[in-house]
């Protein structure tokens, strides 16, 4: 739903509602369906926020604070085992999610603490491994909801008696919108807690350090200057926010605005709102610079027409130049333009690169894991490699999912830059006047120039601003790569795997039993590690072709757009040829008033896009 | 030490001295036969702000430890008893030298002077304390800190796999109480680490495991510490908690230290605040509250400052509500009730039984264990005389025997086939105690004549199931081993006139 008090944004809506009577009156079905799309994007986004931290800091406190409902556990002896997602909704509704169906299946609210903290199946049959949920949505009225944010409360990482499923929370991260890490007062932060901050910021750079229970910890003031320290040693930026659930549950009973503040949840309310503004302002931008775009091919249409008749003499040249613009716009669709080439290298690197990526990490868990099972003493010491391998390798495709959209990054940079270039040359080819948005660059300054179009070109990609200014960033985004992220691994092998390894009762330690046994746990380890492999394979795979047809579609899209202009303006040229000169004065009156008009409308949506990108948003390239 | 066991381990250990003679085991071997006769060494471990120190305190019964909102062990430090309060600083190779210190606002507090943390082994702090007599008590730096430097000395000092110490062969400690706040991947590799060599210091038998800061769980709720008993309890029950320490306690260090230091005017001012009802309900809202500057306050600020630092925002509330419940009426009924809920004396109790009555035996366990390492780091001529040595007082002690297999029962390396009867075993081999009573599992008022009968009916089971044709290897190993205990436990327990006779007499009449 989108933002009523923002002004920015109600003005974006107003720009598209204007822009899309234009090119319906103009019968541009492309352009039409184009912003239409664009309308229904910005209308629905979401800010996915991940709360994580280690083990019984906080986090499911928080998150019950923030929203002033009891949605997530937080006795200490039952743990989150699941990550709960909550969302806006109309009403209370819950639901369970497992990776076999993509819809989450209803069930009773009164349920979901039970479900949360009952964790998905364990092979060694702990007390408390009875659920099927991999994962529970909570959908709630909350102001603080309404503009699209996402809460996602996870099991605590770094160990604990549940530590195999809170892996799973590292490869969340990386479709994260923003981070909340939480830590307590209690004490400074270890180096565990470090190194998760250090992963988590490299995921995800929009993060905050949320310090709990400063209520109960007389010297938090003291930790927080000492983990400040920390921070600032580590090379990380981010602000640490105090906050106390139970003293903002207690002030909003009482209805106490002293303690309110002093809960310091106002300021972590901010920095979600925030969150979600930049989210949606990157949306924002994007259709802003759509509709430009739009308006933009209209203007030159219009512009056509009106040189045309302004001036019937130059109508040679400007057929000319038009016929050429339409015979470059041919070769930007056709396969064996630059942008075309440039896609299907990169892709083929970008493949190769993320084979041998996942290739080398898994061989790498395969060793260690070999090295682990021939050197510890069969029986307790293999209780803990279960869990080792969870971690292992759900840190090692975090990683891998990163390489992923690195890559992603170089590829549509490369291509947009490609095809930026282009389309600018096409343009002035055409002489329209100004190309992209920044209507003072001059034709001799082509460097600027391309720059200028290939910044146009990817805006027009509906990619702005976001999470360090890279084009590649929203391109996966879009693209969807979930490779399974939110919800963990439960591949049926595992149960295997811990079954055998969990089993750590056994009958001498003779050592030809114990080769059998090792042999067994070596089998259960790599029938693991393979299972794992063959499916990570396969999600990367999707992900690269997922990439290739996302930036194929979008930028072909374009140049049928361009061509569609070119073939237009031919049009109005051939037709205001055989115009009689009467007429032809009422027309030029006309079209003059016209193009004012529209060129105004694009100049403010020019003005909009620029006004969203200047805001900081994000660190630049 | 003294007893047949001793005399003994001296020989032994004075035979492998003599083979190793000229090789660096050589010093590792002295120095285990001169601690043969040292006092027990206990050593509290556990990650960054477990809450040694705090513990520390409160076993000691005084605040000689250092206690810090931020990190603040950095050296290994020993407690052990002497006749005045002295301090010795041990640099690495140099001589020790005595440091100052002075005691301000209770709180003992030593001058490093120039020294600086990393060039030192060891503190030792002499203190004229009875708790000290048959315990040297280890305060470590806590595991997992983020300067990682600090964490290696621990680790070194315990005498981790690979470390220096386990190198020479001789981890410093007999036992270990280990601190931790809730189980962390950390805390079972740090434990794991020493589990790795066959002849590690740190075993199920001589490691308790201590739920620390039991207060503080659930972060100010008022059943903190019934909460802290669950969760331990839990932990308890877990198969890697088990194969690592021998039980779990919970344990509030800064409750016991309040308790042990609670003063008539502490009394009075808590009284007042419990009086106060609104102005008191808005003071325990948070810690920065209860020492904000109040106009209509019944306390004023120093001593509410006080009474924060001493017992903690939980410390107070559950005091407040103790008092306002009317369950105490004076400072004393107050003290007792705090040190019973801070779980202390469970621990001290747990301290006597699993560590001070089985001194002679961990200390021989740790020598045995010294021997049998250098054993398998150097041959030399001798050797196998020595291992042949080594068995026999094996064989001689039942009581290591029945450490060796508690220690196998609880690491999974021998399996009974029903926990039941693992833990019917357990008991027999003294987890609980080694008193006759905890072995039986009989309650510790059981009268005298119950005794026997168990002991029988215990030596019966275990040899018809060591006699089984079913059973497997690991049952006879631990029936045979069993069966020896029950003995032991008969010859312990003298028959009465009522006792049940071993065989059912035959009436010919």
């Amino acid at each position: 739903m989108p933002a009523e008090h923002d002004p920015v944004r109600s003005a974006v809506d107003a720009l598209l509602d204007d822009a899309l009577a234009e090119v319906r009156a103009a019968t541009r079905e492309d352009l039409v369906s184009r912003l239409t799309a664009e309308r229904d994007r910005l209308a629905g986004p979401t800010c996915a926020v991940l709360v994580i931290g280690e083990f019984n800091k906080g986090k499911s406190s928080l998150v019950n604070a923030l929203l002033n409902a009891r949605v997530c556990a937080t006795d200490a002896d039952v743990a989150t085992a699941v990550p709960t997602f909550v969302r806006y909704g109309d009403q209370l509704l819950a639901g369970t999610r497992n990776g076999q169906h993509p819809d989450a299946c209803p069930v009773d609210p009164t349920t979901v603490e039970a479900l949360v903290t009952a964790g998905p199946e364990r092979g060694t049959g702990t007390e408390r491994g009875t659920a099927v949920a991999a994962a529970v949505e909570i959908a709630l009225p909350r102001a603080l909801l309404r503009d699209g944010l996402v809460l996602v409360d996870t099991p605590g990482v770094g160990g604990g008696l549940h530590s195999a499923h809170a892996a799973a929370t590292l490869r969340a991260l990386a479709s994260a919108d923003a981070v909340v890490f939480v830590s307590d007062a209690s004490q400074e932060l270890t180096a565990a807690e470090l190194d998760l901050l250090r992963r988590a910021a490299q995921l995800c750079p929009r993060l905050v350090l949320a310090l709990t229970k400063i209520d109960f910890y007389p010297e938090w003031r003291r930790i927080r200057d000492i983990d400040a320290g920390h921070l600032g040693r580590a090379g990380l930026s981010c602000e640490i926010l105090p906050l106390s659930a139970p003293l903002r549950h207690h002030a909003l009973r009482v209805g106490d605005r002293g303690l309110v503040a002093d809960s310091g949840f106002p300021a972590l309310a901010a920095f979600l709102r925030d969150a979600v503004a930049t989210t949606a302002r990157s949306a924002a931008a994007g259709a802003a610079a759509a509709a430009h775009s739009a308006l933009h091919q209209l203007v030159s249409e219009l512009a056509t027409e009106h040189g045309a008749l302004a001036d019937p003499d130059g109508q040679r040249q400007r057929l000319a130049q038009w016929t050429e613009a339409k015979r470059r716009a041919e070769e930007l669709r056709g396969a064996a333009s630059r942008w075309q080439q440039t896609l299907v290298d990169r892709i083929g690197d970008m493949s190769s690169a993320v084979d041998f990526d996942i290739t080398t990490r898994l061989r790498t868990v395969r060793r260690d894991a070999s090295g682990r099972l021939a050197t510890t003493e069969p029986g307790r010491g293999w209780v803990e490699l279960e869990p080792w391998i969870h971690q292992s390798t759900n840190e090692a495709l975090a990683d891998h999912l990163r390489l992923i959209k690195e890559q992603a990054d170089l590829v549509t940079d490369e291509v947009a830059e490609q095809f930026g270039v282009a389309a600018w040359e096409l343009r002035v080819e055409a002489d329209v006047g100004a190309v992209g948005l920044n209507e003072t660059i001059v034709g001799d300054e082509t460097g600027l120039a391309a720059l200028a179009a290939t910044r146009a070109s990817i805006l027009e990609l509906g990619i702005g601003a976001m999470r360090g200014g890279s084009a590649g960033v929203l391109v996966t985004h879009a693209a969807g790569l979930v490779i399974g992220l939110a919800l963990p691994v439960t591949l049926p092998v595992a149960a295997l795997l811990a079954a055998v390894l969990g089993r750590f009762t056994w009958r001498s330690a003779k050592a030809a039993q114990a080769r059998m046994l090792r042999a067994e746990a070596e089998r259960a380890v790599a029938g693991y590690l393979d299972e794992v492999e063959v499916r990570a394979r396969k999600d990367s795979r999707d992900a690269v072709r997922r990439v290739n047809q996302h930036l194929r579609t979008v930028f072909a899209g374009h140049a049928a757009e361009l061509h569609a202009s070119t073939v237009r303006n031919l049009e109005v040229l051939t037709r205001s040829v055989r115009a009689d000169q009467k007429g032809s004065q009422q027309q030029l009156g006309r079209t003059s008033d016209e193009l004012a008009r529209l060129r105004a409308l694009a100049a403010r949506a020019g003005a909009l896009v620029d006004e969203l990108l200047g805001e900081p948003v994000g660190q630049p390239r | 030490m003294t007893g047949p066991l001793a005399e003994r381990l001296r020989t032994l250990l004075a035979d492998a001295t003599a083979a190793y003679a000229g090789t660096p085991e050589q010093e590792t071997l002295r120095a285990m036969s001169r601690r043969l006769d040292d006092p027990l060494r206990v050593a509290i471990a556990g990650r960054v702000k477990a809450g040694k120190s705090t513990l520390l305190n409160a076993l000691l019964g005084e605040r000689l430890a250092a206690t810090d909102a931020g990190e603040c062990t950095r050296v290994v430090t020993w407690y052990t008893h002497g006749v005045a309060s002295r301090a010795w600083a041990h640099p690495r190779g140099a001589p020790p030298r005595q440091l100052p210190f002075d005691v301000r606002d209770g709180q003992t507090e030593l001058e490093l002077g120039g020294l600086r943390a990393e060039d030192l082994d060891r503190l030792v702090v002499e203190v004229p304390s009875a708790r000290l007599e048959r315990l040297v008590l280890i305060d470590t730096p806590g595991v997992g800190s983020l300067s990682a430097e600090v964490s290696a000395r621990t680790t070194a000092a315990m005498g981790a796999a690979g470390t220096a110490a386990a190198a020479e062969g001789a981890p410093v400690a007999d036992a270990v109480l280990y601190l931790m706040r809730h189980l962390h991947a950390t805390d079972v590799s740090f434990l794991e680490s020493f589990h790795d060599s066959q002849f590690a210091g740190v075993t199920p038998v001589n490691a308790i495991g201590v739920l620390s800061r039991a207060d503080e769980v659930g972060a100010g709720r008022a059943d903190a510490i019934d909460l802290a008993g669950r969760v331990a309890a839990d932990y308890r029950r877990d198969p890697r908690v088990r194969g690592l320490v021998q039980t779990v306690l919970p344990v509030a260090g800064l409750l016991a230290q309040a308790a042990a230091g609670l003063r008539e005017r502490d009394y009075a001012a808590l009284s007042a605040l419990a009086g106060a009802d609104a102005v008191g309900e808005a003071l325990v809202l948070s810690a920065d509250r209860f020492v904000a500057p109040v106009p209509d306050s019944p306390v004023e600020l120093g001593v509410r400052h006080e009474l924060l630092a001493a017992f903690g925002l939980s410390g107070v509330r559950l005091s407040l509500a103790l008092i306002r419940g009317g369950l105490v009426a004076d400072s004393g009924a107050l003290a007792r009730e705090l040190r019973r809920r801070s779980g202390l004396d469970a621990l001290r109790g747990a301290l006597l039984t699993q560590f001070t009555e089985r001194r002679d035996l961990l200390k021989a366990q740790a020598a045995l264990g010294a021997v049998e390492r250098v054993l398998a780091a150097r041959s030399v001529p001798g050797s196998d005389r020595l291992r042949a040595q080594v068995e026999s007082v094996l064989v001689g002690a039942h009581e290591l025997t029945e450490l060796r297999l508690l220690n196998d029962l609880r690491t999974g390396v021998v399996e009974l086939a029903d926990p039941e009867l693992c833990e019917e075993a357990e008991a027999l081999l003294g987890i609980a105690g080694v008193e006759v009573r905890s072995r039986l599992r009989l309650p510790a008022n059981a009268p005298e004549e119950d005794l026997r009968p168990a002991a029988i009916a215990a030596l019966r089971r275990w040899q018809r199931r060591g006699e089984s044709p079913i059973a497997d290897a690991a049952t006879r190993r631990a029936a045979g081993v069993l069966r020896r205990t029950c003995e032991g436990l008969l010859a312990a327990t003298p028959p009465s006139r009522t006792s049940v006779p071993a065989r059912p007499t035959v009436d010919l009449r």
